[in-house]
């Protein structure tokens, strides 16, 4: 029978901390703008809708990211490199914690599987977009966010809807909201070279080197290239209450050893006219914890590895036409190995394979000053084996089309799109799901109604479905081909409010949304006529209202002194509207969907100055349910995790280098988001980073 | 009804609207009147890996579900209806697969967990936690149990079966069966353990192992239709058993079939076009789980001895079932018990049915996915859980005769069926006691003779107790004679020591009196009788159908000797009722078993002459009805009940 983990979440993000601390930073020297390959981009440019990251100084991306996140039609919440690096964050997972709106469940360590939902639309309605190109799951439609490391990540935000950049591919139309993950691009000031080394290491075993080198072969091609490895034992101890006795454990079979290699090419062919290239390998070794009463037992492996290459080609012809074209091919195997099975053979053994290859296109046009109109065209084929009995070994192949339009004045924007979905598939074995077509429409705005007030109101509607995935149509017994799409539309209602430091050296940025979510035909596993066979139907429906909020503020205390503060607060509804008639439906007709707070939120809070900095960061939740049925007896405990990190940079001829100690979990709370995976108490570690 | 039952639901849709406090609340639609016992225990299953299997308590005398507070709950309801963790401050583990009783424990297979936990039927507190791991450290993850002669078999799903000692509570062996057993049964003195190869869906096994008891290894394997699981037999050693046979596309299911496997050939002895899931044993009648392609689950009817199908469609009333998780019956009155799991994932309902298959009442199972029920006559949820030395065993080793006198529970506790002789009531009662159910003396000089499962010495203060039915204001004591296996023959024809118990020397104590009861012209008449003192009367009709006289009894009329008590029943007309008042010490189902006051001394056994036997040890047990007293009503006679023998243990 398929171990099914109930679906659902966690807490909540801080986001774009901006900032006042962009002339700090220049002062000191943080994040110079460099040489870049590309063609620089002025703020002003900001609406042109050729946006390419790599080329950028960090400052710059910087404001611009700001300046974005103000006008932008639909939310977005980004975290830069260096707050990052403050938080402590080594898995993108520790950066999506910090965003408002989303719930990540996190089976806890390193090791444990890590997913996120935006807005309670569930794992598989959010895309990971790896510089620009989504990086996929289609066995299991979710991404574990756990294995992706931000060692060389300049930037992650988190879009809302599609974001209101309409030069992309139209996959990153084609999902509720997308985490975008921009890696360092190169830039060089006056030397070809640049490198970073970094050492992390802490409790548990934790072990984290990388190695980061940055090329400059001409003024045309540059390269750099990654390295990092991960290693932790993470047998962390943790209580394990059991009515009135509690005994003290430790996390078994919590190791994990990775490894990642990456190494990009990038190309500057004319003015205007540019290319990149990645290569990308991991692989991974880790155990499987858990936590049964009684019985400590754990052997269970997995063993995964993931090499892709994706090109990316953009051109902008004239003032008036770009083109963008991307392509990808990526290879997904996993192993899992249990050798407590009971079977004949007396382990589970099964190998994953999944293929998938991936092409896109988008034209840009910019017929005045104020429209953009784009056409972008993905087709894409996934494949999956699996040495399963009588496994039917599916392909799927999908062509999407999404026409969008954008319209900009300095103080309105408006976009629409409409997404037109075709899929097919065929199997080795058995029978195919049915293709499917669709059409999604989106629409959004961003009004400033005050000239000159930095305020802004936005509005953004859309549209959207997820495709069943393998596990959903094809998994055993469990697998129903004929599941239609799970559909979700998203409204949302927001205003941000931007007040820059004027004669006061502080600066603010408030921002509040409102939204309202429908879920339905949920794809969810429901019994079928007896007791053996689960499968997969068309079932729920969530209804979902929220409240997001969010504050940011700087200030420049004296010379060389400047402390910022940011933090946010969700507060979400999202019940189960299936049937209010029907048992068993009624049963849980208007209860909170699993592991989804009512009220979670997060803050952290920096202090820079010329000796030692410091940051602080909180992660909070409310009470939850870790079952559909909010009986009390499947409430968990809300609770507070707080970190801190204290750094210091010193500059060594041409060299750099910081030192950084971090406490996390300082208060060394016990507690468990994912009901019986327990997270590991308080934390220390230590990093050097040297760049040149 | 009907309006009431569709105002409840309303009322549950409206507690459901608000997050906060979402009770599911029972959709009662009777008031749960159980008199025959104190209430049933209800095993709810949990999810896999949530470590969330509960044990619901049920008590019938004030229609509510056991709860307490539970402090480690977060939240501001801390009700907590874990009757498991109530007893004993710790949860029952992940995924409790079976729960059973064998005389007065209760026992349950937890599998994920791969722990047996043995717990005192009237109190649920934990006796022995009993874990099953490999030598590896492999979870065997055990999976149903199975009672015979003082052992309990476990199955287990890693393909071997645990023998434990029910006295001792300690693995005493080890043996292999098939792949992945689902289930196993005892008949004829052999185990039957349903082989599911359920973990390898392309090759599942085919086989159900036998297991000869004496050798515990096993002797045969008996190839059935793939898939085996549910394995149940009759008191007569009818082996019923599912079969699933593999997934069939074409169905989208699997397609169930019933089998019957004779314990005398160990062939299957008939295959039935029944598609059963599950089902349950009572008696003779075995209820089905049936479910139809293309919907509607039912559950059907047959008579074990011949295979009969005795009601198709069991439920008249129209009551339709999500998911039917486990079924049971309360051997006292024969009302059907069918948990619901609904989808798995919120708690389950039980509903009762009558006879008639009609629903009694439903309840809330106050956890996710009951399967198991199983009933307690006599319950102590007063018993906060203060630790006794004594612990509990079933000393049952024998029955040599059962010789009732006529009774409103003859020929049902246990149940006559036609051919049985005396020799097969006798052995219905040795199953009937070592599974804890009553066996019913009938009305003055109604007897049993026992043998224990080990000789039991005499040790300083209380020895043993004969377990019963009685509690406060409803006694029905019978005397209690002992003896020691003198000629070491094994057999009880040594001389008898009543135990002289705060009557024996009473001036109102009548020894040598006599007893002649006449078998009624019809079976529907009352059983009349006279004494030797020249009184009359008739064991009276009261709402039992069935004949009152010894029906396997050759001879039309019967005299019964022994020592009469004197009446203890009185009619409290304050209270408007009879009662039955209990003697001070010294006999058998005059106190209740919790209490020690139903404690026996051997100590106390004496010569016929009235002196001290001054015994060092006994083999044999023979109760017998003391009182010859006829109450108006439903009362009727005062009939001795015996449910087993508890020895105290010494440490």
């Amino acid at each position: 029978m398929r171990r099914n983990h109930i679906t659902a979440c966690l807490p909540k993000g801080l986001c774009h901390l901006r900032g006042r601390l962009c002339t700090f930073k220049r002062r000191m020297a943080l994040a110079a703008i460099l040489f870049s390959i590309g063609t620089a981009r002025m703020a002003g440019q900001e609406r042109l809708d050729t946006t390419k990251v790599y080329n950028l100084g960090e400052v710059v991306v910087e404001e611009n990211a700001r300046q974005k996140a103000l006008r932008s039609t639909m939310p977005i919440q980004t975290l830069d490199a260096e707050r990052l690096l403050r938080t402590g964050a080594v898995q993108l997972s520790d950066a999506a914690k910090m965003f408002s709106g989303v719930t990540v469940k996190d089976y806890g360590g390193i090791g444990g599987l890590k997913t996120i939902s935006i807005r309670s639309l569930g794992a598989a309605h959010t895309a990971v977009a790896y510089d620009g190109i989504p990086v996929t799951d289609a066995q299991t439609g979710q991404t574990d966010l756990g294995k992706l490391s931000i060692g060389n990540v300049e930037r992650v935000s988190l879009t809302g809807g599609q974001g209101d950049d309409i030069f992309q591919a139209a996959r990153l139309f084609a999902s509720a909201g997308v985490l975008h993950v921009q890696t360092r691009a190169p830039s060089f000031q006056g030397k070809d070279v640049n490198l970073t080394a970094s050492m992390k290491a802490g409790s548990f075993g934790f072990a984290n080197p990388n190695l980061h080198v940055e090329n400059r072969w001409n003024d045309r091609i540059a390269t750099s290239a990654t390295a990092d490895y991960t290693h932790i034992h993470g047998a962390y101890p943790y209580l394990l209450h059991n009515g009135n006795a509690t005994e003290r454990r430790h996390r078994r079979n919590s190791d994990v050893q990775s490894g990642r290699a990456e190494a990009n090419l990038y190309v500057r062919l004319s003015e205007g006219q540019e290319a990149s290239a990645k290569l990308y390998y991991y692989q991974s070794q880790r155990g499987l914890p858990t936590n049964i009463l009684y019985n400590d037992y754990a052997g269970q492996r997995l063993w995964d590895r993931n090499v892709f290459a994706q090109g990316r080609y953009e051109n902008r012809i004239s003032s008036r036409w770009s083109i963008l074209a991307q392509a990808k091919y990526n290879r997904a195997y996993n192993r899992y190995y249990d050798p407590s099975a009971l079977n004949m053979a007396r382990e589970e053994n099964n190998h994953y394979r999944q293929d998938e290859y991936y092409l896109s296109a988008t034209v840009l046009c910019r017929p005045t000053a104020h429209w953009s109109v784009s056409l972008a065209t993905d087709a894409f084929a996934d494949h999956l084996e699996a040495d399963l009995d009588g496994f039917a070994v599916p392909t799927r192949y999908t062509l999407l089309n999404a026409l969008a339009a954008k319209y900009v004045r300095p103080r309105f924007t408006a976009t629409a799109s409409l997404l037109s979905t075709l899929t097919h598939e065929t199997v080795r074995h058995g029978q195919a799901a049915p293709g499917r077509q669709r059409l999604s429409p989106a629409a959004s705005l961003s009004v400033q109604p005050f000239a000159g007030q930095n305020l802004r109101i936005r509005l953004f509607y859309k549209d959207i479905f997820r495709l069943p995935t393998f596990n959903d149509l094809y998994y055993g017994q469990t697998g129903t081909r004929t599941l239609r799409p799970e559909k979700a539309w998203q409204l949302d209602g927001g205003i941000t409010w931007d007040i820059p430091a004027g004669r006061l050296p502080l600066s603010l940025t408030l921002s509040a949304d409102a939204f309202y979510n429908r879920v339905t035909d949920k794809i969810v596993a429901m019994p079928g006529k007896n007791l053996f066979v689960w499968s997969m139907m068309n079932i729920g429906r969530v209804d979902i209202k929220g409240v997001e909020t969010s504050f940011q503020a700087g200030i420049d205390i004296a010379p060389r002194i400047a402390f910022s503060v940011a933090a946010n607060y969700t507060w979400q509804r999202a019940l189960d509207k299936t049937d209010r008639h029907a048992l068993p439906y009624r049963a849980t007709f208007n209860h909170q969907i699993p592991y989804t707070p009512r009220h979670s939120g997060s803050a952290a809070a920096t202090l820079e100055t010329l000796w030692v900095s410091a940051t602080y960061t909180l992660i909070a939740s409310g009470l939850r349910y870790c079952n559909q049925y909010n009986s009390s007896e499947y409430l968990m405990e809300g609770y507070a995790e707080h970190s801190l990190s204290l750094w210091r940079e010193f500059r060594i001829r041409a060299c750099r280098l910081r030192l950084q100690a971090e406490a996390l979990n300082v208060g060394n709370r016990q507690y468990e988001i994912v009901k019986n995976y327990p997270m590991p108490g308080r934390q220390f570690r230590a990093c050097v980073t040297l760049k040149y | 009804m009907k309006t009431r039952l569709s105002l409840l639901l309303l009322a549950a849709t409206m507690a459901a609207a608000c997050d906060d406090d979402i009770r599911w609340e029972d959709a009662a639609d009777g008031t749960p009147a159980e008199t025959t016992a104190d209430g049933m225990y209800i095993l709810c299953e949990g999810l896999f890996n949530m470590n969330n299997s509960s044990l619901s308590y049920y008590d019938f005398a004030t229609a509510a579900m056991a709860s307490f507070q539970d402090p480690g709950k977060a939240g501001s309801d801390q009700t907590s209806y874990d009757y498991f963790k109530m007893r004993n401050g710790r949860r029952l583990g992940d995924t409790a697969n079976d729960l059973q009783r064998y005389g007065s424990k209760l026992w349950c297979a937890v599998n994920v967990s791969s722990q047996v936990e043995v717990m005192d039927l009237a109190t649920g507190r934990s006796l022995a936690r009993i874990p099953l791991f490999g030598d590896d450290g492999i979870a065997r993850q055990p999976r149903t149990i199975a009672f015979h002669g003082g052992k309990a078999y476990v199955c287990n799903f890693d393909g071997t079966v645990a023998r434990i000692d029910t006295a001792t509570l300690a693995v005493d062996g080890i043996t292999q069966a098939g792949r992945n057993p689902d289930g196993i049964c005892c008949a004829a003195g052999k185990l039957y353990v349903s082989n599911s190869g359920g973990l390898d869906p392309q090759q599942p096994d085919n086989t159900v192992s036998v297991i000869d008891i004496a050798s515990f290894a096993e002797t045969r394997r008996i190839t059935v239709r793939e898939n085996p699981g549910a394995i149940h037999a009759d008191a007569d050693g009818n082996v019923y058993l599912v079969t699933r046979g593999r997934y069939d596309e074409a169905l989208a299911d699997y397609d169930c079939r019933l089998h019957r496997i004779d314990s005398r050939t160990d062939e299957v002895a008939a295959d039935y076009d029944m598609p059963a899931f599950d089902f349950c044993i009572s008696g003779h009648r075995a209820y089905l789980y049936t479910y139809a392609q293309g919907g509607g689950d039912g559950i059907a009817v047959i008579d074990t001895r011949t295979g009969a199908t005795l009601d198709p469609s069991f439920v008249k009333d129209g009551t339709s079932f999500v998911h039917i998780y486990g079924l049971a019956v309360n051997p006292a009155n024969g009302d059907l018990y069918v948990c619901d799991a609904m989808n798995y994932t919120v708690n389950g309902l039980v509903y009762c049915f009558g006879a008639d298959g009609r629903r009694k009442f439903t309840l809330d199972a106050k956890g996710i996915n009951p399967n198991s029920i199983v009933f307690s006559p006599r319950h102590d949820l007063a018993n906060d859980g203060g630790s006794t030395d004594a612990t509990p065993a079933n000393g049952i080793g024998q029955v040599f005769s059962y010789d009732p006198a006529p009774g409103q529970f003859v020929n049902q506790m246990p149940l006559y069926a036609e051919g049985d002789d005396a020799q097969a009531m006798a052995r219905k009662c040795l199953e009937a006691l070592q599974a804890g159910s009553l066996v019913s003396l009938g009305g003055f000089g109604g007897s049993i003779t026992m043998g224990f499962l080990r000789p039991v010495a005499n040790g300083e203060g209380a020895d043993f107790r004969v377990l019963g039915n009685a509690y406060d204001g409803s006694a029905e004591p019978g005397i209690v004679f002992v003896a020691k296996d003198e000629n070491g023959n094994g057999l009880p024809d040594d001389p008898w020591h009543e135990l002289a118990g705060s009557e024996y020397a009473s001036p109102q104590a009548d020894p040598g009196y006599a007893v002649t009861y006449r078998r009624p012209a019809s079976t529907a008449d009352p059983v009349p009788w006279t004494d030797n003192r020249g009184a009359q009367g008739d064991i009276p009709r009261t709402i039992h159908a069935q004949s009152y006289y010894p029906l396997w009894a050759e001879d039309d009329e019967m005299t019964l000797t022994g020592t009469r008590l004197p009446d203890n029943g009185a009619y409290d007309p304050a209270a408007a009722m009879w009662v039955m008042a209990a003697y001070a010490y010294g006999y058998a189902d005059n106190h209740p078993n919790t209490s020690a006051a139903s404690a026996l001394d051997i100590d106390w056994a004496v010569n016929a002459d009235g002196t001290p036997a001054r015994l060092d040890t006994i083999h044999f047990v023979r109760v017998c009805t003391a009182v010859n007293q006829q109450i108006p009503g439903l009362v009727g006679e005062l009939s001795t009940e015996v449910a087993g023998i508890e020895v105290v243990s010494r440490q």
